[in-house]
């Protein structure tokens, strides 16, 4: 994994370099911090401390390997709940346009992986809380279909999803006096609620106010791209109430233009189009001229199954 | 030179904080800067590696849709065993075609880290490392110390790579299954880690998600606490990013060329299957495949003559093996002991090194040279190696195969 300063060496770069940073960063933070964004429990500021870790090159494949989980979980939620949609319909969409909602959300969602330890009486435990950014399956239904079609699951959304008393997906709800919540979407701005660091966040929040587990821990994060401005605030808030030190690996770079398309990010978002191309292969009927993930990324549109008419 | 260096880390660093500084400093919250904790690891990485160097420099002289679209799995198999594949299927010693300008550079950046390379020894990599190989070698060699006693198929084990008290700790306590393929899900995972362990720097550890405590729960629980849901949700997610990945063949620990991770996930499944009994044994005295009784692949369910087997066949019997374990546990919940559930658990999910979405039902295939050429190209473009463009087109060639779920 390459970061943005120099490869590490073991004279102790992190140390010559770094240090100095993280000072000057340090009082910074303890200047501004209470300025933008006034924590609810500001007593216990020097509790918890959040690291960004900007990565633009998974040389170990490590970002790919925590990241890979939460996408292709997710991406296997959305297909059992496209399969129970779908099966009044013979399994099939008529058009793949009617999944463009879909594969734009497996193309620009945000996916993480964090994992939340704490220690109790010398033993750590540790539960892993998966996120993905945006809106629920049945808001992804293409409108122009959605009055013909009714697709319309059975059951909820979240038995989907394969979860467990250690994997968890995150989700909105914050807990009641916490301020882990997202910025207040203001006009032009979008709507922060679905983020999957908010939606992580409050997850955690809700489990430590149940007593499933306990603050004071560590939050270890791998995220697909930088945490938005009102993602970084809930962080540094969320270190502070539930006194947690976090540090997040995020994939640095946009997919834009070939100039700010990092070589992590460019894996990651091979990865989002082979999931997009089995998905709409699944559920989408032959066509005459086959339209890769990739290639309708361009102008954001619907690309094709794979598979071609004869 | 030292100065150098440091002015130079210095520069980065400013031009950095320079670009983010507003968001950053309104926010307040950014400590950032580390370096890159596995830089000598991965100087070399495409040492003794066919597939990545051959896949790089086609990409390089603009030849690489026609590199990626020459052969598919089959046809490639055809004419290296020279007809069709079987699970005992000998290399019918293939005459090579003069090497294009492309292979020739990619001899040469072989050679360059790894002495002289020709291109047969290119091709025997290629060879190796799509598991077209059998345990020959391994079967020929003594046998380490530390697996003399208490450990069956011990070819396979070398040929997997996998340290002699892992491999122990696979057949105790929790692992105590009989199951192979589950059993060697969790210490092909645990062998990962350590060897992740090993390559990153210890400070790294916590941030990189690399959890060196989960180890001594499986080798001695006694002293470190038994194995939790955690440790098992963590191991097979771990495993899952090493088998949609690709790394580099280095030298394992019993001297041989490493296996990509599903075929070491196979070999070690079958040196488990080894300590279980057979009906009629598959195997004649001269450890080749008996026509009687050996398992002759699709979906013939008997087990494999694993000693004569290809790494490819033991791969497709391993995957037969693990889809039979998850199917019957999943639709029988009462043939599930309270172990076997907690270690089926996590595997529901798992992807098991195929490129797309995971499904329990399906034989989840990742050894086809479709997939794994997409997961050579993943590994050069987390180099910076390969433009995204190019990472697209390799990427169709394995898009394509969704389709009648040929993959």
């Amino acid at each position: 994994m390459s970061t943005l300063c120099e490869p590490f060496d073991v004279s102790g770069c992190v140390h010559r370099v770094a240090r100095p940073l993280r000072t000057m960063l340090a009082f910074a933070w303890l200047a501004l911090g209470g300025m933008c964004c006034a924590p609810a429990n500001a007593g216990v500021i020097e509790q918890g401390s959040v690291t960004l870790l900007p990565v633009t090159s998974d040389d170990d494949n490590m970002m790919q390997a925590w990241i890979g989980a939460s996408m292709r979980r997710y991406a296997y939620g959305m297909r059992r709940w496209l399969g129970d949609a779908l099966s009044g319909s013979y399994g099939r969409v008529s058009d793949s346009a009617e999944l463009l909602r879909f594969q734009q959300q497996l193309r620009r969602a945000t996916f993480s992986h964090f994992q939340y330890s704490y220690t109790v009486e010398g033993v750590e435990y540790t539960r892993i809380y998966l996120g993905v950014s945006g809106r629920p399956f049945n808001e992804l239904i293409n409108p122009a279909f959605r009055g013909t079609r009714r697709l319309v699951p059975p059951v909820e959304e979240s038995n989907y999803f394969d979860t467990d008393n250690v994997v968890l997906f995150g989700s909105v709800g914050a807990v009641e006096a916490s301020e882990v919540t997202p910025r207040p979407a203001t006009p032009g701005s979008p709507q922060r609620a679905n983020d999957a660091e908010i939606k992580v966040l409050q997850a955690i929040m809700r489990d430590i106010r149940e007593g499933t587990i306990q603050p004071g821990g560590r939050l270890l994060g791998f995220v697909s791209q930088i945490p938005c401005e009102s993602c970084t605030a809930a962080l540094r808030q969320f270190s502070i109430e539930a006194q947690a030190d976090v540090h997040i690996n995020y994939v640095e770079g946009h997919p834009g233009s070939p100039r700010t398309m990092t070589p992590a990010l460019a894996v990651i978002r091979s990865m989002r189009n082979v999931l997009i191309d089995e998905l709409t292969t699944t559920f989408a009927p032959p066509v005459h001229s086959v339209l890769t993930s990739a290639e309708a990324e361009a102008d954001d549109g619907a690309s094709t199954s794979m598979c071609s008419k004869p | 030179m030292a100065s150098q260096t440091r002015a130079h880390r210095w520069a980065s660093v400013r031009a950095w904080w320079s670009r983010r500084s507003v968001r950053s400093l309104a926010l307040a919250t950014l400590v950032a800067g580390s370096c890159d904790p596995v830089a000598a690891a991965t100087a070399t990485y495409w040492d003794k590696d066919a597939l990545l160097v051959l896949l790089k420099e086609h990409a390089a002289d603009g030849t690489l849709h026609d590199y990626v679209n020459e052969s598919t799995d089959a046809s490639f198999s055809r004419w290296l065993i020279g007809g069709f594949e079987t699970p005992y299927s000998e290399l019918a010693g293939v005459a090579l075609s003069p090497p294009d300008d492309a292979t020739r550079r990619a001899i040469a950046l072989a050679s360059s880290t790894h002495g002289p390379v020709t291109q047969r020894m290119l091709h025997d990599w290629k060879v190796w490392d799509l598991g077209y190989t059998k345990v020959d070698a391994m079967r020929r060699a003594p046998v380490p110390e530390e697996l003399r006693a208490g450990a069956w198929g011990v070819p396979h084990i070398m040929k997997a790579g996998i340290d002699p008290d892992l491999y122990k700790a696979g057949m105790r306590g929790l692992l105590d299954i009989n199951h192979p393929a589950i059993q060697a899900n969790y210490v092909l995972a645990l062998q990962v880690l350590r060897e992740k362990l090993t390559e990153v720097n210890q400070r790294f550890w916590r941030e990189r998600g690399l959890r060196g405590d989960v180890i001594g729960r499986f080798t001695d629980p006694e002293r470190h606490g038994e194995p939790t849901d955690f440790d098992l949700h963590y191991l097979v997610q771990l495993l899952d990013g090493e088998l949609s990945t690709w790394r580099g063949a280095g030298t394992n620990r019993y001297g041989f060329r490493e296996l990509p991770a599903n075929l070491r996930l196979a070999r070690l499944a079958a040196a488990y299957r080894e300590g279980m009994p057979y009906s009629s044994q598959p195997c004649a005295s001269d450890r080749r495949y008996m026509a009687t009784h050996a398992g002759m692949g699709g979906n013939d369910g008997r087990p494999l003559c694993f000693d004569d087997a290809t790494d490819r066949a033991v791969y497709h019997w391993y995957t037969h093996e693990l889809r039979d374990d998850l199917g019957v546990l999943l639709v029988n919940p009462g043939a599930r002991t309270t172990t076997l559930l907690r270690l089926t658990g996590p595997l529901y999910t798992s992807n098991q090194g195929r490129l797309g979405i995971p499904d329990p039902f399906r034989r989840m295939l990742s050894d086809s040279l479709e997939m794994v050429q997409i997961k050579v190209a993943n590994r050069l473009l987390a180099h910076g190696e390969l433009s995204a463009a190019q990472g697209d087109t390799v990427a169709r060639t394995l898009s394509e195969h969704w389709c009648g779920g040929r993959l």
